[in-house]
């Protein structure tokens, strides 16, 4: 008798649950997301909201032509510095890719300009 | 719908609190308390505790090992069958702290298997049972460095964690040794000997006392939770997470009532004629008690995998919401005074309706303080919409208010009139009732308020905008209706307290770097629109920053905003597009914008004298008034 009993809440158990998943989203960066810079920025920096797993996280920048300028990431706690090459002025997108201390993957993209 | 990472942490956890409960109901409970039972019932309870604890340390492997591989998969997005293969999972185990985590518990668990290979059970207190315990207690306290508990960042994140391992402690040894309890009760039942009850009362009172603990710290520590990753009433009423916590809370208090009962009403009665219905009960509510732990463990593993609701916007479910304010107001005293009373009464009853034999008239006691209770809170409640604890993710920038100003023209100002003071040619025309945005009353309502107004309409007058106009517009309308009233105050310097008015961030350009609104707090900041070089500086410690009319290039070594939204926004609160030039704006050093200035008026802070007279007026004088908050704004009126 109990062990129908516990059978059944075990398969309910199983079927319960939809699921969306946590993200570590982008607090803020800096060049300021959408912002235009008078000079070049010697790193690009991006503040999460969760701690991120070096081993998974990663950006990219890439210029007005696709060409990426960046010269890697490094993450720090909640932090990831993205160095970068002397930048001439124009439209830079930045795409991440993180993975918070909880395993969970975001990614999402913004652009800063550098220059009038 | 099924997810498959949901499940997986549901059964690892169920496993690992089902083989430390049987470990630690063996070592703690079944041990001592059977100790004078000779008998082969009491040896054929300890196989079966010996077999549960095997079983559920098996599907604890075998959990773990699926979860790794789900994990990795996830982490690459890569199909199930290449995570392995590539490597992924040795990077996840190597490399990230739930790796780390994981080997840790995979040893504990096999050394869990290698302390069970004794046959006899050891003594609570030989060194073989305490490594058995503390053992246990690592499989449990590990898994809450498997979910958000390990997150929080900083001091405090500390402190969410130690909450949460005692959590998954307390926890996992009462919901795991709760099956083990079962089974004893049932045995005793089937045994024919005499002392075999003596027996189920002092494993019954040992339970007792360990449920007693854990309950104490499941309390206390799911509390502390709750504040770290719902964090809000609206959060808990108004998100997936929170409603799904909530489900958690009701069912764990359901535990606690059951739990209750045994050791209030049945346990008592094992000492008397009564002991063989009682001990029937007890065993029930334990098999129940353990159902609904289960249930429990399933919501934990479907919360572990969505978003915690501080981070997601709530949508509120009731008409109505409690007004912080109202509760200070001195006229409601009386009726605060009385909902509290209602309250108490209410919680007493509750209690006495569970404890005492005079179960109704406890009821009855509850239902007419339910009634009084009730009755007083209606003065401290108003109206609330799905949107009212929304939060305005536009920073107050002065983008945000300039492109409010257009939208308000576009759209607003046919009833609300061109400076929203509810004079607009179709109000006057159609003879409308049209709201004055500038009111006092305007500061009354919370941004999402203001969101759901806008886009759904309000009464039979006001037309909803959602489909005209999307969400950013709609907060960037909410931004110029604020500046804008903002703008009205400063201007009629108001007797009900100095103004203090957030200031709308922005970025400035100085020769030292890139500043923004925050970048200056501390000190007082002037914003100065020039149509030439500006004005003389005002000391070293006054940052003056020059928004340059239109093609205008001051240049040199003063910081600039060289934006048009800037200009835009600032009009708004000059009042006047065409004598903008030379007007003065002083944000104090908590980022409040306090005064306005324009040629003409008296004193001329053009006078750097007079200047600094005006600042330190400012200083003296405290600032009453909205509260100002870095980054995202809340404009929500508050004490």
């Amino acid at each position: 008798m109990h062990r129908k009993f516990f059978f059944a809440v075990i398969a309910l158990m199983l079927l319960g649950g939809t699921a969306a998943h946590a993200h570590a989203f982008l607090d803020h960066a800096n060049p300021r997301v959408g912002s235009t810079v008078r000079s070049a920025p010697g790193e690009v920096t991006l503040w999460f909201t969760q701690k991120l797993e070096p081993s998974f996280s990663s950006a990219r920048i890439t210029n007005g032509s696709g060409a990426r300028v960046d010269q890697g990431a490094r993450v720090d706690g909640m932090q990831m510095h993205v160095s970068v090459r002397s930048l001439p002025p124009g439209t830079y997108r930045v795409r991440w890719k993180v993975l918070s201390v909880d395993t969970h993957t975001t990614e999402g993209s913004f652009t800063f300009r550098v220059g009038q | 719908m099924l997810d498959a990472l949901i499940a997986v942490r549901a059964v690892h956890a169920a496993a690992s609190m089902a083989a430390a409960g049987a470990i630690l109901f063996r070592l703690w409970i079944a041990t001592p308390a059977l100790r004078d039972a000779d008998a082969p019932w009491a040896d054929a309870l300890d196989r079966q505790l010996r077999a549960i604890a095997w079983a559920s340390l098996a599907v604890v492997l075998i959990s773990a090992a699926a979860w790794l591989l789900l994990v990795a998969a996830d982490v690459s997005d890569r199909p199930l069958g290449e995570a392995l293969a590539s490597g992924t999972a040795a990077t996840v185990l190597a490399s990230t702290r739930f790796g780390h985590v994981w080997i840790a518990r995979v040893a504990v668990a096999l050394a869990l298997g290698v302390y069970l290979l004794r046959r006899k059970p050891a003594q609570p207190l030989s060194l073989p049972g305490c490594a058995g315990a503390a053992l246990a207690a690592v499989l449990l306290g590990a898994l809450a460095l498997m979910g958000h508990g390990g997150a929080t960042p900083g001091a405090l994140g500390i402190v969410h964690l130690i909450a949460d391992v005692a959590h998954a402690i307390a926890a996992g040894v009462w919901v795991g040794a709760l099956l083990p309890l079962a089974l004893l009760l049932a045995a005793v039942r089937r045994a024919t000997e005499a002392p075999a009850l003596p027996a189920a009362r002092d494993a019954t009172r040992r339970f007792s006392n360990l449920g007693i603990a854990s309950v104490a710290t499941l309390l206390v520590t799911g509390i502390i939770n709750t504040l770290f990753l719902a964090g809000s009433v609206p959060a808990l009423l108004g998100t997936p997470y929170g409603q799904l916590l909530s489900l958690k809370i009701l069912l764990f208090l359901a535990m606690v009532a059951l739990a209750a009962a045994n050791r209030l009403t049945w346990t008592p009665e094992l000492s008397t004629g009564r002991a063989a219905a009682a001990m029937r009960r007890l065993q029930r509510n334990a098999s129940i008690e353990a159902a609904l732990g289960l249930v429990i463990v399933a919501i934990v593993g479907a919360l572990g995998s969505i978003p915690p609701g501080l981070h997601v916007e709530p949508w509120w479910p009731l008409p109505f919401r409690f007004d912080g304010d109202a509760l200070a107001a001195p006229r409601l005293r009386v009726n605060a005074v009385l909902a509290a009373f209602a309250a108490a009464i209410v919680a007493a009853s509750v209690i006495a309706a569970f404890v005492s034999r005079r179960r109704r008239a406890a009821i009855l006691a509850v239902l007419i303080a339910l009634a009084g209770l009730v009755w007083n809170l209606q003065f401290f409640v108003v109206p609330a919409f799905p949107t009212s604890f929304y939060r305005s993710p536009t920073a107050f920038t002065f983008a945000s208010i300039a492109r409010g100003r257009a939208l308000f023209a576009a759209h607003c100002a046919g009833c609300h009139g061109p400076s929203g003071r509810g004079n607009g040619p179709n109000a006057l025309a159609l003879d409308m009732e049209t709201s004055d945005l500038t009111a006092t009353h305007v500061y009354d309502h919370s941004d999402g308020d203001l969101f759901w107004f806008i886009g759904h309409g309000m009464g039979d007058t006001m037309p909803g905008f959602g489909d005209a106009i999307d969400d950013q517009a709609r907060w960037n309308l909410i931004d110029f209706i604020h500046a804008n009233a903002d703008a009205a105050r400063l201007e009629r310097r108001e007797s009900d307290g100095p103004n203090a008015f957030p200031a709308p961030s922005f970025t400035a350009d100085c020769p030292e770097g890139t500043k923004t609104l925050d970048d200056v707090r501390g000190r007082f900041a002037r914003l100065a629109v020039t149509d030439g070089t500006g004005p003389p500086p005002a000391g070293a410690d006054v940052v003056t920053i020059l928004v340059p009319l239109e093609d205008q290039a001051p240049g040199g070594d003063a910081c600039t905003i060289d934006d048009p939204d800037a200009l835009a926004a600032l009009a708004v609160y000059r009042g006047d597009d065409a004598a903008l030039a030379g007007t003065q704006f002083l944000i104090d050093p908590d980022g409040r914008l306090r005064a306005v200035w324009h040629p003409g008026l008296k004193p001329d802070w053009n006078d750097p004298a007079a200047l600094a007279r005006e600042i330190a007026t400012l200083r003296a004088t405290p600032a009453v008034g909205r509260p100002t908050h870095t980054g995202a704004h809340m404009h929500m009126h508050m004490q």
